[in-house]
């Protein structure tokens, strides 16, 4: 079965790996359920006889292996909806009026037949489900209860809504209010509304509602603003307090100037050029913006940051970072705690990002021709960590989980 | 355009020294970039830029539990294996580490955004722009994608003490499910959010048919967007999204998140928009004259972000800046170009015509059924029908 071309499985690869942890859960149960409807579907009037259908009258050995086949084929068709269901080569379902039209050798009928038939058995077992659910629960939701014990934790609301939401399989989880039964017919998402629905809708984030969750509004009474807070407006750095000194006169650029083409350098463009041009800029800003200047800490920014590092210390700390990038046991941040006791936290994520980085990025504009990239840690420095190094689980509702476009690395 | 449109900035110098760690997508010092190009444009002379104060935990309580707010002014990263409990009932470790002046961060980004409410609702500028605000995933007892506090949520909040209505735009790759939960049962605050989502996006939430509830349904509009959105797509749904809004809803004053992962090129973001095409956006809110509150979010790669902040700060100063970078200290990271605008690059759209014409019906559908503001003229509902026939 090859429902996608070369290409699109090509990209798939970047998906997939990101989605793995998703796709088993998924093959799984797709595997018990359909493995469980055989029999309705057997019994199914509706369903065809024929050499190429999935379903046949006949019990011999060969129809049953087609049969396992062809579950095996729409399985295969599942997960790769499920996968991708925005993906544009699986091409989007026709309207439900005209569903009767189409043959049951489609994929996408196979599937809505069994839905239907899977559906109707499920009803059934609701209650047992619920206390299925109920007893794998390991933890119970008061461990979570804060001394006060006024308000309940949140988690017991987003397992209660889990819970809800295996109850009741066939509709739309939103609230009563939001579910707008009139729209669900519509096939505004027809590569997700039916066949990947039936897979989405056990995922659907339903909006958190509870005390714990909505803010306490007052209802507006209309009365004047009063404002007693004068003190906490913000305080004005700039323009600057009329009391402040002008120090020098400097011609202020116009607002809104961009850089200019052309300047008096014997070599424009080069990198003296530019370095020049980038310490007059400098200067003038620190005699334009004053006082603002230091309140705004331009004085620790760029790569004048180093001016107040030794070149020892400063290749120390390339060395260290170099050396323990990628290293699985070693973080370099511990590594520049432990050399730079005195400099302070501050100091060195300053020099990290005003320096470092900086020169870094200057080695990539000139060594690279594709794409740069500075916000590409990743790459050089090992895989994420929190806290400065140690590394963390990446759960599924991880806004890192978040799969991105193929191109980029994925996670 | 309002004459003499007074415009106050908030920056405060301390984010630059915030660091979630390392290879952790959220780096404040964006901000830094951002106010460093923004002054090598002189757009601080037409402008008052302002240092916010420092929001205080009461402040904080406001939406927040207090004692999520506490834990957060108690944590640090040498303690917090002995709160594993905690840790895990706010949801901080992951994607929201403990870090160093973590709390002075929420407090800075807070108080930004406090602070440029109160100056609104003051009359004491007709704009206000916190670009290190925005942190719309932050809950009232949790936190969640980056967001800790949730600034947006104190700011409307200080705004509803002078307004009866209040319109919330978000325009980050994620769905603004911290701003939309919380105001989720109220009529006073419309929340309006385009988002990517599917295929398991964070945060997961944001699906059209989430209309809120009780007196908040039909409240917040959601509009789920595919991969690949392009300019124009995306240009021609807002305008159309936000008129009708402001038609049905009639707000005293828009919060506006610009968060930058829309734009094409993000790390984490999934859409194809050019600097010029978020920009519009602002310069479309804008225009609809209103007290204006303007805040930062999302944005993962840098130097696009500075861009683009910049971009917008000088649309909401009415000034078109050349795309022709002046010198600064971050010239090297605006390599090779030196250029100020991105351009959208080759993506696929997977939105076809169709389908945003389904979303932008169910949206206006949804909008029809709120009954008009009290002493906004009622209009006949029926006018409003055209919109359904106007093909993509």
């Amino acid at each position: 079965m090859n429902i996608l071309n070369e290409k699109e499985e090509e990209k798939m690869g970047f998906k997939e790996k990101e989605s793995n942890f998703r796709a088993s859960p998924m093959e799984s149960d797709l595997k018990v359920f359909l493995s469980g409807v055989t029999d309705k579907m057997k019994k199914d009037p509706k369903m065809d006889v024929s050499e190429n259908q999935c379903v046949v009258k006949g019990e011999d050995s060969i129809s049953l292996k087609r049969k396992r086949e062809c579950y095996s084929s729409m399985l295969n068709w599942i997960v790769k909806v499920a996968k991708d269901p925005c993906n544009p080569a699986i091409g989007s379902l026709p309207e439900r009026h005209k569903w009767k039209h189409y043959g049951d050798e489609l994929h996408w009928k196979q599937i809505l037949l069994v839905r239907e038939a899977t559906l109707l058995k499920r009803n059934v077992d609701a209650s047992s489900q619920q206390s299925i659910w109920q007893k794998k629960q390991k933890m119970h939701p008061s461990i979570y209860d804060v001394q006060s014990g006024s308000e309940r934790p949140r988690f017991s609301q987003r397992l209660i809504t889990a819970k809800n939401s295996s109850q009741k399989p066939q509709e739309r989880f939103g609230s009563d209010s939001s579910s707008s039964n009139s729209q669900t017919d519509k096939d505004y998402d027809s590569s997700a509304d039916s066949v990947g629905f039936w897979f989405n809708a056990r995922r659907q984030k339903r909006v958190p509602i509870g005390p714990l969750c909505q803010v306490d509004l007052q209802e507006y009474n209309g009365m004047d603003y009063q404002s007693d807070k004068s003190k906490w407006l913000g305080t004005q750095i700039w323009p600057l307090d009329k009391k402040e000194p002008i120090r020098s006169l400097i011609e202020r650029d116009p607002i809104g100037k961009g850089r200019q083409e052309s300047c008096g350098c014997p070599f424009p463009s080069s990198s003296e050029c530019v370095k020049f041009h980038i310490r007059e800029k400098r200067i003038k800003l620190k005699l334009e913006l004053g006082s603002a200047f230091y309140k705004w800490e331009f004085d620790g920014m760029g790569e004048e940051v180093a001016l107040s590092w030794t070149k020892e210390d400063e290749k120390r700390f390339t060395d260290i970072v170099e050396s323990n990038r990628l290293s699985l046991d070693k973080y370099f941040w511990d590594e520049l705690f432990k050399i730079f006791p005195s400099k302070g936290r501050a100091a060195l994520v300053s020099y990290y990002f005003n320096v470092f980085l900086f020169r870094r990025r200057g080695e990539q504009n000139r060594n690279s021709t594709s794409k740069i990239d500075s916000d590409d840690e990743e790459s050089e420095f090992g895989p994420i960590g929190n806290r400065f190094g140690q590394m963390a689980d990446i759960s599924p509702g991880s806004i890192f989980r978040s799969p991105k476009k193929s191109h980029l690395n994925s996670r | 355009m309002r004459s003499k449109e007074r415009i106050s900035y908030f920056y405060d110098g301390d984010v630059g020294n915030v660091y979630f760690g390392p290879n952790h997508p959220m780096k404040p010092h964006r901000l830094c970039m951002t106010h460093h190009l923004v002054l090598s444009y002189e757009l601080h002379n037409k402008m008052e830029v302002y240092r916010p104060h420092k929001a205080y935990p009461v402040e904080m309580a406001q939406f927040h539990s207090p004692d999520y707010v506490e834990f957060l002014q108690r944590i640090n990263p040498d303690t917090q294996n002995l709160f594993s409990n905690e840790m895990v009932k706010y949801n901080l470790g992951e994607d929201c580490p403990v870090f160093e002046n973590l709390f002075e961060f929420c407090q800075i980004y807070a108080g930004g955004t406090i602070d440029a409410a109160r100056r609104l609702n003051n009359k004491l500028c007709d704009i206000a722009i916190n670009w290190a605000g925005g942190l719309h995933h932050a809950k009232k007892c949790e936190a969640s994608g980056f967001c800790y506090i949730n600034d947006l949520v104190l700011g409307i909040l200080e705004l509803l003490k002078h307004h009866a209505r209040v319109l919330y735009i978000d325009i980050d790759v994620h769905h603004g499910d911290g701003v939309e939960e919380a105001f989720y049962f109220t009529d006073r605050v419309m929340t309006v959010s385009f988002h990517k989502y599917g295929d398991l996006f964070f945060p997961g939430t944001g699906d059209v048919k989430d209309v809120g509830e009780k007196e908040g349904k039909n409240y917040a509009i959601n509009v789920p967007l595919k991969n690949g959105i392009d300019d124009g797509s995306f240009l021609r749904l807002f305008k159309m999204i936000i008129m009708k809004v402001m038609d049905c809803y009639a707000p005293g004053a828009i919060v506006l998140q610009c968060g930058a992962d829309s734009l094409a090129g993000d790390r984490l973001g999934c859409f194809n928009l050019s600097i010029d095409g978020h920009a519009a956006c602002v310069r479309f809110v804008k225009q609809l004259n209103l007290p204006l509150l303007v805040t930062g979010g999302g944005g993962y790669t840098k130097e696009n972000v500075a861009r683009c902040w910049t971009v917008e700060t000088g649309a909401l100063l009415d000034v078109e800046l050349p795309n022709e970078i002046p010198e600064n200290d971050y010239s090297k990271y605006f390599a090779p170009d030196y250029s100020l605008k991105s351009p959208s690059g080759y993506m696929e759209n997977l939105n076809s015509k169709s389908y945003l014409n389904s979303i932008r019906q169910q949206v206006c559908e949804n909008l029809s059924s709120i009954q008009h503001a009290p002493g906004v003229q009622m209009h006949e509902v029926r006018r409003l029908q055209p919109f359904h026939y106007i093909q993509y």
